[in-house]
């Protein structure tokens, strides 16, 4: 059983992906906080009912119905990852309170897994 | 991995903030440093500026701390005929050094330093929190 095949599980895994990146563009925010000049940023939040939805969302890939056609990857960066550029200055209190909602947010997905696994379990008998 | 590049980044901005207090260390410690020689310049404040860096391995905007530049500017002259800096008149010119200034600038470092270690904090929660889905 490949559990990324569920779609409440890639869900779960895109939305820690997601989380994982805007820590990321939070801690860029944070350490240049006292740079001159600098252009502050964050993630373009993501719709978890959509992520849920499957089949419907992002751009139509091409479908390889012989082995002699070439596999055509997903062109740019995934839509769930796009930088958006924040106005004005970098504030401190801001960031912070954006550094810890991500952090609780990635505690509840995870507890999150860990029910459904554990779900999945009862179901099997375990 | 996110959370790792996360902190490094974090990291980076910790050293920064930390050659900036060096340099703050350095002004408040010369605030009444004379020249050693009758007339000259006494010691001048000095500033550090950080500018961004693109980090390649870690694809992302790291932050880097600049050379210290001293400020230029016209210095306050001090009527000390005893002092061994003393020019011909009896002045000696004292450091452009004001400790409030440098008190507020201590203060900007030390919160930034800590809002790198309140994103460390949060990223090594994180981390943690990853390895329990081990646990089942």
């Amino acid at each position: 059983m490949d559990l990324s095949q569920i779609p409440l599980f890639k869900a779960m895994a895109q939305k820690l992906a997601w989380l994982g990146g805007r820590q990321t563009v939070l801690a860029e925010n944070v350490a240049n906080l006292n740079t001159p000049g600098f252009q502050a940023s964050d993630l373009k939040p993501i719709d978890f009912g959509k992520l849920l939805g499957g089949e419907g969302s992002g751009p139509l890939q091409m479908v390889a119905t012989s082995p002699g056609h070439i596999s055509t990857p997903p062109s740019g960066a995934p839509a769930d990852q796009q930088k958006v550029a924040l106005q004005g200055p970098v504030q401190v209190e801001d960031q912070m309170m954006k550094v810890s909602d991500t952090a609780t947010q990635y505690a509840f997905t995870t507890s999150l897994y860990q029910k459904q696994i554990a779900l999945i379990k009862e179901a099997l008998g375990h | 991995m996110d959370l790792n590049t996360s902190m490094q980044l974090a990291f980076a901005g910790m050293s920064a903030q930390g050659q900036r207090l060096k340099v703050i260390a350095e002004n408040l410690a010369n605030t009444d440093s004379t020249s050693r020689t009758p007339g000259g310049e006494p010691y001048r404040r000095k500033v550090i500026s950080f500018h961004t860096v693109l980090d390649k391995s870690l694809g992302a905007t790291s932050v880097a701390a600049g050379q210290p530049v001293t400020v230029a500017g016209k210095l306050e002259s001090k009527w000390d005929p005893g002092n061994p800096a003393a020019d011909a008149q009896g002045f000696i010119k004292v450091p452009n050094v004001n400790p409030v200034v440098e008190l507020m600038d201590m203060r900007d470092a030390q919160q930034s330093y800590q809002a790198n270690l309140n994103v460390i904090d949060a990223a090594k929660a994180m981390i943690s929190h990853t390895l329990d889905l081990l646990r089942g």
